[in-house]
């Protein structure tokens, strides 16, 4: 069956709609801004005038794209394209600097590429126990994976941890603007009405990592790429790109591995997976001191695990129908105007056409290869030929249009700008714009799950012991105090080793 | 000289084949619309205005010729597209919004800063409405309506219900069971439709305050124990009103359009008859899933706010002497 | 000219002044909604005072404002400004092809000699962009873009 549908696949009418889709979303990625969702929203009529399997085929590869396509901006420009790609900028960008865009950029494919594809294999062979999984989360465990994340700040704060957590409850702060999630009243708005719609997470990732990078280039005249490429030939080649991502095997699973588990939760995406797969891959790496400077692990492990979560998202939604992804309840609404109901059934009676679409997004991931190759390589030369001056008004123009764009608003726009040039300012203080934006992203979802599990502890006496009470929540605690503890564990060790090397010197005398 | 004069029989053909077709005269169509219409969907794309707003696009523009943008300016809950188009959008029918009730009732009077008020848009039509479903899990204790009732009165504050939103249709609605039943639940509210599904799936909550197509989509893994409309809803004979089970309970989320207030009448006539026509052709696919179709006009249109207005008030004003 | 201040007071006053903002911006509303916006001001106060008392504890001094030329990147940032404010004025076009060419102008005359002919040359590739840019989210992408005066 698997063979058949492959073979359903090989007509020129869909690869043309997988390449055509990559290279649109690529476009559409690249742009900070414009997001997956919006892609996908935008080519939602015109799949009404295809076959269901040919429109979801179409939109499948859209969001491959635009999740990949953030990357471009990230690794040139010091710029998430999408919230998916925070982390590629930490190590893309000084490889940029390094005069090894090219190479940053063919190892960002590559590692795309084998996300993709793993996240269509975990789709099409572990859909039912994964989606067991997923649905025990409750409020209460929304709530620990929210502060399990915040354990980030402490490695994403470049130098102090502190004033790591000063930006994370800032962002926190932020986030809580507008309409409460739960209660329905409106906070810190100032008597503004259009406060009441609150700071969107995507305004404040714009502001915070473009402008303090215009700002740059504006104060020294230049941009920050190198005005060589060391090696440009030998080494952005394919198959050297190749070998680097494949020559980390353990790095590449967990940040699959993790990519997947992240996507399942509904609500997370890619944009929480990237930073996760990227703490790891520095905690487990044997030099976690060089992270910052242009490692390519860094780089593999963002770039493969914000890739698992385009499939792997899909699997509550084929599942259950619930969206784990925003980009994904566009995706359900064209199953349900196909009349295509999520379910198991999805799987038998409408076998073909699920499956089709599985096996499509493993070839989007492929498409991106060559798409993604031509692409990158096309425009590393428009960046890096234009002139300064023409540079920076061009990203801003962009910039501002992107942010337009996310609810049509022009209050964001000026949003955008004060929290930018506040940005800049604090990135002078050793406030970096990540742990800002990761506080904006999870104190949402904290908020949630903590009300909800207050509300659903009405009827007990104390309310909050309902945050301890399921098995998950104990397994979230306990990765909590190791994740928290980790810092003092691994400077423990280092003085064990330490005292052991010089203990050995000692007997040698 | 031989291209103008096509031009000119094509603009005639054109011309008798759509007042054929309409059944106007040709004086209603003077002007309106001749520029493309920017249709505003106040909610994140994916959800039910959005998904209505795509299938009516396209009848919109066979009907009205000219093209029909749809824009999305989530935020608020809808406050932010609603205050925005109260405030700056001009009242010659080329911006249309879609709203809602309850939202547009509830939340100018809930809020201290809404920034637009009930009665500052022109509806335009109210198309479909989706009534509240009260639905279980499959496998949950409850099998009637009379079960939950039960649970609640033997252990208050208990029975948690989800649903979408704080004083949404779910929220108002689970208030005025509450009220109606003598009974205290604990509503949790989330956000959105989308997240309820999950929770109920899951076992996080008891039971769900949701809209007929939940109970439509997930019949296989739902069982809905009441609905709050004035008749079965056809998508789900089966399944009772609160009204046969005596709790005289009707209501859920009304979708429609409005104009700018100003809009002059013929425009309004004009895009009303627009959506009427939409909403025909695109009946099947929404009945099927679980929509009930509406075509309240001018008066009727505002009737229906009025009286959804007195039908939430008693629970809005509670809410608003317990603040 | 020595730009190196104390870090850790620096940001430990901007996090006391933020907290301060939105600690009399809380209102007396329903706990739902106010619970959580109220315990992350506070926590955010507590980290402000830390960074205080570890600023004077243990000075951690650095350099700030170091790259390049202060004067440049605020005027830009200024332009930004004033270019997004003018947007409902002269509509989205307009407002973007005069800021645009005005920030190239300015930028430009840090490395070059700026003469008329080459805002001739340059004044017609801003509005190729531009156009680029606007038909690209008007006609493609739907987005209803700032109109003013103009169009």
């Amino acid at each position: 069956m698997l063979l058949e549908t492959f073979l359903m696949l090989l007509d020129p009418v869909i690869i043309l709609s997988i390449f055509a889709g990559v290279s649109a979303g690529l476009f559409v990625g690249a742009m900070p801004g414009l997001t997956a969702t919006m892609a996908l929203a935008v080519l939602l009529p015109f799949t009404f005038t295809l076959p269901p399997l040919h429109g979801l085929v179409a939109l499948g590869a859209v969001y491959m794209g635009a999740i990949y396509g953030g990357s471009f901006a990230a690794i040139l420009v010091n710029t998430p394209g999408t919230p998916s790609s925070i982390a590629t900028a930490f190590e893309g960008y000084p490889m940029s600097k390094k005069g090894r865009a090219l190479e940053a950029l063919s190892i960002a494919t590559v590692a795309s590429a084998v996300g993709g594809i793993a996240g269509s294999l975990f789709l099409l062979l572990l859909s039912p126990p994964l989606a067991k999984l997923s649905l025990r989360f409750g409020p209460a465990e929304y709530f620990w994976v929210a502060v399990l994340g915040l354990t980030l700040i402490a490695s994403l704060s470049e130098g102090s941890a502190m004033k790591g957590m000063l930006g994370g409850a800032l962002g926190m702060v932020i986030g809580t603007m507008g309409v409460a999630p739960i209660g329905g009243e409106t906070r810190f708005t100032f008597g503004l009405p259009v406060l009441q719609g609150g700071v969107a997470m995507i305004v404040a990732l714009i502001g915070l990592f473009v402008l303090p990078e215009l700002f740059n280039m504006a104060a020294k005249g230049r941009t920050a790429l190198s005005a060589v490429e060391v090696n440009s030939r030998a080494k952005s080649s394919f198959w050297q790109a190749t070998k680097t991502v494949f020559s980390m095997p353990g790095n590449l699973i967990r940040s699959c591995i993790i990519g997947e588990i992240v996507a399942i939760i509904p609500g997370a995406g890619g944009n929480v997976a990237n930073l996760v797969a990227y703490n790891e891959a520095k905690r487990a790496s044997k030099h976690p001191e060089k992270y910052g400077t242009g490692v390519e692990e860094g780089l593999v492990a963002t770039e493969s695990s914000n890739n698992v979560t385009v499939a792997g998202s899909m699997v509550p939604l084929l599942t259950l129908g619930i969206p784990g992804a925003p980009p994904d309840a566009v995706i359900l609404g064209v199953m349900m105007l196909h009349g295509l109901r999520p379910g198991i059934e999805l799987f038998t009676t409408s076998g073909q056409l699920t499956y089709g679409f599985i096996i499509s997004m493993g070839l989007a991931a492929i498409a991106m290869v060559p798409v993604g190759l031509l692409g990158g390589r096309l425009i590393y030369k428009v960046i890096f030929r234009t002139p300064v001056y023409f540079l920076v008004p061009t990203i801003a123009m962009a910039t501002m249009l992107g942010t337009y764009a996310v609810r049509n608003s022009h209050t964001d726009v000026i949003i955008m700008l004060i929290l930018g040039t506040a940005g800049y300012l604090f990135k002078q203080i050793g406030i970096a714009p990540a742990p800002i934006v990761l506080g904006l992203i999870l104190g949402n979802i904290a908020e949630m799950g903590f009300v909800q599990t207050m509300l659903s502890g009405q009827a007990s006496q104390y309310p909050f012991l309902k945050l301890f009470e399921n098995s998950l929540s104990h397994i979230l605690i306990a990765m909590i105090l190791f994740s928290a503890a980790w810092p003092y564990l691994s400077a423990l060790k280092r003085r064990f080793k330490q005292r052991s090397k010089t203990a050995m010197e000692d007997t040698h005398e | 000289m031989k291209g103008l004069k096509l031009n000119t029989i094509l603009t005639l053909v054109l011309v008798t084949v759509l007042t054929i077709a309409v059944g106007i005269p040709g004086a209603a169509f003077a002007g309106f619309p001749e520029k493309p219409i920017t249709y505003t969907i106040p909610f994140n794309p994916g959800g039910e205005s959005d998904i209505t707003a795509r299938l009516q696009e396209p009848e919109l523009e066979k009907y009205l010729g000219v093209a029909v943008n749809v824009t999305h300016k989530p935020g608020g809950g809808g406050a932010v597209a609603w205050s925005d188009f109260q405030r700056t959008a001009k009242p010659d029918g080329y911006s249309v919004v879609g709203c809602n009730i309850p939202h547009i009732i509830g939340q100018p009077m809930i809020r201290k800063e809404a920034g637009y008020k009930t009665d500052g848009f022109k509806v335009v039509m109210w198309f479909h409405f989706t009534p509240n479903a009260l639905v279980v899990s499959k496998d949950s204790e409850f099998k009637t309506l009379d079960d939950f009732i039960k649970f609640a009165k033997k252990k208050p504050f208990v029975g948690t219900v989800g649903g979408s939103g704080t004083y949404s249709a779910n929220h108002l609605e689970t208030l005025r069971l509450m009220k109606k039943a003598g009974v205290d639940l604990t509503y949790v509210p989330y956000t959105g439709t989308g997240p309820v599904i999950p929770a109920l799936m899951g076992g996080h909550i008891k039971a769900a305050m949701s809209y007929s197509p939940v109970s439509v989509n997930y019949k296989d893994k739902f069982r809905t124990l009441a609905v709050a409309s004035e008749e079965r809803v056809p998508a789900m004979p089966d399944v009772p009103t609160f009204k046969e089970l005596g709790y005289d309970i009707v209501g859920g989320a009304f979708r429609g359009v409005a104009v700018p207030l100003g809009t002059p009448q013929d425009v309004v006539d004009k895009l009303a008859q627009a959506y009427t026509e939409a909403n025909k052709k695109i009946s099947k696919k929404q009945l099927d899933l679980g929509f009930v179709m509406k075509y309240a006009t001018g008066d009727d249109a505002v009737a229906l706010v009025d009286t959804m207005r007195k039908a939430y008030g008693d629970v809005l004003s509670d809410i608003k002497k317990k603040k | 000219m020595n730009r190196e201040i104390n870090t850790g007071i620096a940001s430990g006053t901007i996090g006391l002044l933020l907290t301060a903002v939105f600690f009399f911006a809380l209102e007396d509303i329903s706990w739902m909604s106010i619970l959580f916006p109220k315990t992350v001001v506070y926590i955010m106060g507590i980290i402000s005072i830390t960074l205080l008392v570890l600023g004077f504890v243990k000075p951690s001094r650095d350099q700030i404002f170091s790259a390049g030329s202060n004067i440049r990147w605020m005027v830009t940032g200024a332009l930004f400004f004033l270019w997004v404010l003018f947007m409902p004025v002269l509509g989205f076009f307009v407002s973007t092809v005069v800021f645009m060419t005005v920030i190239v102008v300015y930028l430009a005359r840090a490395r070059t000699q700026v003469t008329i002919k080459k805002v001739m040359v340059w004044l017609p590739i801003v509005i190729a962009e531009v156009s680029f840019f606007y038909l690209v989210f008007t006609k493609v992408l739907y987005v209803p873009l700032p109109k003013g005066m103009f169009f």
